[in-house]
């Protein structure tokens, strides 16, 4: 351990200057944090500026910290034979020990206390937030620091690290163009599995990638897997990640599960489903439940004429008391007719919580509708069932609100009435503002937080402490809002209990398309 | 006396290329021993296969009785390796190379240090990126010999330094002959042939020869056969190198010169000989002899 801390100093001392770097921008996007919450009382072009600011010192915590990694790896270089040290009696365990204390002392340290900071300045205690802190740190581990190091440590020098990760980026960057492009639209249940799938696989092949070179220095080797799994975990968890999310929750032991009561139909004619469908407690809301049974046979009666849409009318049941249901769907559904596969629009009508009048719309095309063959439609939509909401009022001007749900919320006027809660790191559950003025009216809530955000691999250097939600209404008296004196705003937050996919398949026989 | 080091069969790919195709090589305790051959013979990635800094080898290799591809932090405490090419650390200053490399060494000896600091001059605050190539040298060399390594592998240490810088080099070798193996790669032959021990001649990665300095030059002689008619026969004996003539002069050189031996050989193929002269020759001539009688032969 002596010869690992003689390391760990000397490289301190050699990367004085780019550990200083890490520590400014890291204070500096500190400082432009906490004035978040006062932003509001700053001018437009001020929060401009802010903005700009914390995107100059937000690369520049990147480059720093991505630098200070290649470096402090390839100071003692793995990918070549002519490094000094390579004769010298340096094991490979204590320079990786050594390595991994300089990068947790001078970048991970750095990234913890700069969100222990924001959230103790904007009033948050960190006893209640440490699982996100921790958990944030080691997915910017996972996806920024070790593959940095990964990388540096199948390179020779800074430029062909920098070569790598810019090749990289871009490949990350190809793949989602290429993905966008062909239709592939991660569903917004599965986007924390793919993450976490992403995040995982990313942060394990780093590991053994470095764990690899330290101690065989095998860098031909080294380097093939750093591309196959570079190409793996690009294109690899956002393509296979909700079919294996799914497979792997179909063989999840179900012991001792609560089965949440919830039964869906696609034909009001016909019964709803239940029994085996639904597995999983309500303490993992997190785990969806497939379901590929759904299964409609014959189109509704009142479809035939038209046949440019076809309407399946989804019928959920069971609800507890107070309990909500929220169905979203992906924008296409693969419609096959005679041999042709084909993708048409699917659309949802009806709102949160009111299943009654709910339906599935297919829009068909109109040259489809010409082959004279049975057509066949694929689909699958989800839902996910809230339990009662808790709810919790402030003032809607000038008001203040803090709970642990909800995080801190507040209202001012400026040339809006501005409503925007903070909570560390995201809103565990779903959170709705209601409006009291002229009858409960919604308020259309932006939610933003940087896990929902980013994409699996171009993602923060550093973890955003605060997820936001925000939302705006227009004033008539420019300084006051004198009309909405004597309302308050409700939160509704409400806690995700399942969540549920559910399988389509419609037929159509020829003759109902003629 | 026990072997340094030992390799049998010892054979380096890079894709289809040899680098080292099959090196029988045993090197004795104590000895100063000279690796010589061209450009590309394998020199260098013998000796980074012995300390596995290069791996992948096919074969034996043993440093200091252990497999190569086991040498690790113990048995690279006891060995100093000092290359060429080898990249320093060029933020570090003398100072702190020095400072940085003492604790791994159990046998860092500061007295030692003092002493070669003050033989080499080095200006110990300065970086190791502004010093020139000799200084660059002579830095590693301080912190690879301060600790009384019982083995020294040096690969090209000359290359590109002036007179004065070898021969301070040298002077710390020599200091150190009589207490480590010194292994040497070298182009420097003059600088070699001062003070090694043995010699081997790698060429395409194979061992031609591997003996001590005192029989090599016993063994390699220039000669110089006056004749009536200097036409050469078809088949001369094997051991004569780059034969060639001039009006009525025959020369060649002889690689297995035990005096009368030589005269009569020469007889029996030029019976008109009529004066025979031979000249010691000194490494970089065998070197260089044996450089082109290869390439010839290829």
């Amino acid at each position: 351990m002596r010869l690992v801390w003689h390391i760990v100093k000397k490289d301190a001392w050699q990367q004085r200057y780019l550990i200083a770097a890490i520590v400014l921008t890291a204070a500096l996007l500190a400082l432009l944090n906490i004035r978040i919450s006062s932003w509001a009382s700053l001018p437009v072009e001020a929060v401009r500026q802010y903005f700009a600011t914390g995107g100059v010192a937000f690369l520049g915590f990147a480059m720093v910290s991505a630098l200070f990694v290649g470096v402090l790896v390839q100071s003692e270089g793995l990918a070549g034979v002519n490094d000094h040290w390579l004769a010298r009696p340096v094991p490979g365990s204590a320079l990786l020990q050594a390595k991994a204390i300089a990068v947790l002392l001078f970048v991970v340290v750095p990234i913890v206390l700069f969100q222990a900071t924001v959230l103790m300045v904007n009033g948050f205690a960190i006893g209640d937030h440490w699982p996100g802190l921790l958990s944030r740190t080691a997915v910017t581990a996972a996806l920024w620091i070790l593959p940095t190091a990964a990388l540096a440590s199948v390179t020779r020098n800074w430029q062909q690290l920098a070569a790598g990760l810019v090749c990289g980026s871009m490949l990350a960057i190809g793949v989602a163009v290429f993905a966008e492009g062909f239709g592939y639209e991660a569903p917004e249940q599965f986007s924390a599995a793919v993450q976490n799938a992403t995040v995982a696989v990313e942060g394990c092949v780093a590991l053994a990638l470095v764990a690899w070179q330290y101690f065989t220095r095998r860098v031909r080797i080294a380097r093939v897997a750093a591309a196959v799994g570079l190409v793996v975990i690009v294109g690899g968890p956002r393509q296979f990640a909700p079919s294996l999310f799914s497979a792997s929750r179909s063989v999840a032991p179900s012991a001792g599960a609560k089965t949440p009561n919830l039964r869906f139909a696609l034909d009001q004619s016909g019964a709803p489903r239940g029994g085996d469908v639904a597995r999983l407690t309500a303490r993992s809301p997190d785990r969806i439940v497939r379901d590929t049974a759904g299964r409609v046979r014959h189109i509704p009666k009142d479809d035939r004429s038209g046949l440019e849409t076809v309407t399946v009318p989804l019928l959920i049941d069971g609800l507890g008391e107070g309990q909500t249901a929220a169905v979203s769907i992906p924008s296409e559904a693969e419609v096959s007719i005679g041999g042709r596969k084909s993708n048409v629009r699917l659309r949802f009508t009806g709102g949160p919580g009111s299943s009654d009048a709910s339906a599935l719309v297919f829009d068909l095309d109109r040259d489809l509708l010409r082959i004279d063959a049975p057509m066949n439609i694929r689909a699958h939509f989800y839902v996910t069932q809230h339990a009662s909401p808790k709810r919790y009022a402030m003032p809607t001007l000038n008001g203040s609100l803090r709970t642990f749900e909800t995080g801190h919320c507040q209202s001012w006027v400026t040339e809006r009435l501005h409503i925007l809660c903070q909570r560390p790191y995201e809103f565990t559950s779903s959170i709705r503002g209601i409006l009291t003025r002229g009858g409960p009216r919604p308020l259309n809530l932006q939610v933003f937080s940087e896990y929902q955000a980013a994409w699996p691999l171009i993602f923060d250097p550093l973890p955003l402490p605060l997820a936001q939600a925000w939302g705006g209404l227009s004033v008539r008296n420019l300084d006051r809002g004198e009309e909405y004196r004597d309302t308050s705003i409700v939160f509704e937050v409400s806690d995700v209990l399942a969540r549920f996919e559910q399988d389509v398949a419609i037929e159509i026989p020829a003759r109902a398309l003629r | 006396m026990s072997d340094a080091i030992e390799t049998s069969g010892l054979r380096m790919r890079f894709g289809k290329h040899a680098a080292v195709d099959g090196l029988d090589l045993k090197i004795s305790a104590g000895s100063v021993y000279a690796l010589i051959g061209s450009n590309g013979a394998g020199k260098s990635t013998t000796l980074k296969v012995l300390t596995n800094i290069q791996k992948g080898y096919e074969g034996h290799a043993a440093l200091l009785g252990v497999e190569s591809r086991r040498v690790g932090a113990k048995e690279l405490e006891r060995v100093a390796y000092v290359s060429e090419s080898q990249e320093m650390p060029e933020g570090m200053t003398v100072a702190e190379l020095l400072a940085f490399w003492r604790p791994f060494y159990r046998r860092w000896d500061a007295a030692r240090e003092k002493e070669l600091l003050d033989l080499f001059r080095l200006p110990l605050d300065r970086k190791l990126k502004h010093l020139s190539r000799g200084m660059r040298m002579k830095a590693a060399l301080a912190s690879s010999l301060a600790y009384h390594p019982e083995l020294i592998i040096l690969d090209e240490p000359f290359t590109g330094l002036d007179p004065l810088v070898r021969d301070e080099l040298v002077e710390a070798l020599l200091d150190h002959a009589s207490e480590a193996t010194i292994l040497i790669s070298s182009h420097d032959l003059a600088e070699i042939e001062s003070f090694a021990s043995h010699v081997g001649f790698l060429e395409e990665g194979k061992l031609r020869f591997s003996e001590e300095m005192s029989g090599l030059s016993q063994r390699f002689r220039e000669v110089e056969v006056t004749v009536d008619q200097a036409d050469l026969p078809s088949a001369l004996p094997k051991h004569w190198l780059l034969p060639q003539t001039a009006s009525a002069v025959v020369r060649f050189v002889e690689t297995q010169f035990d005096g009368a031996g030589l005269e009569a050989e020469v007889h029996s193929v030029f019976p008109s000989a009529r004066h025979i002269e031979t000249r010691p020759m000194p490494l970089r001539s065998i070197f260089v002899a044996l450089a082109k009688a290869g390439r010839e032969a290829a």
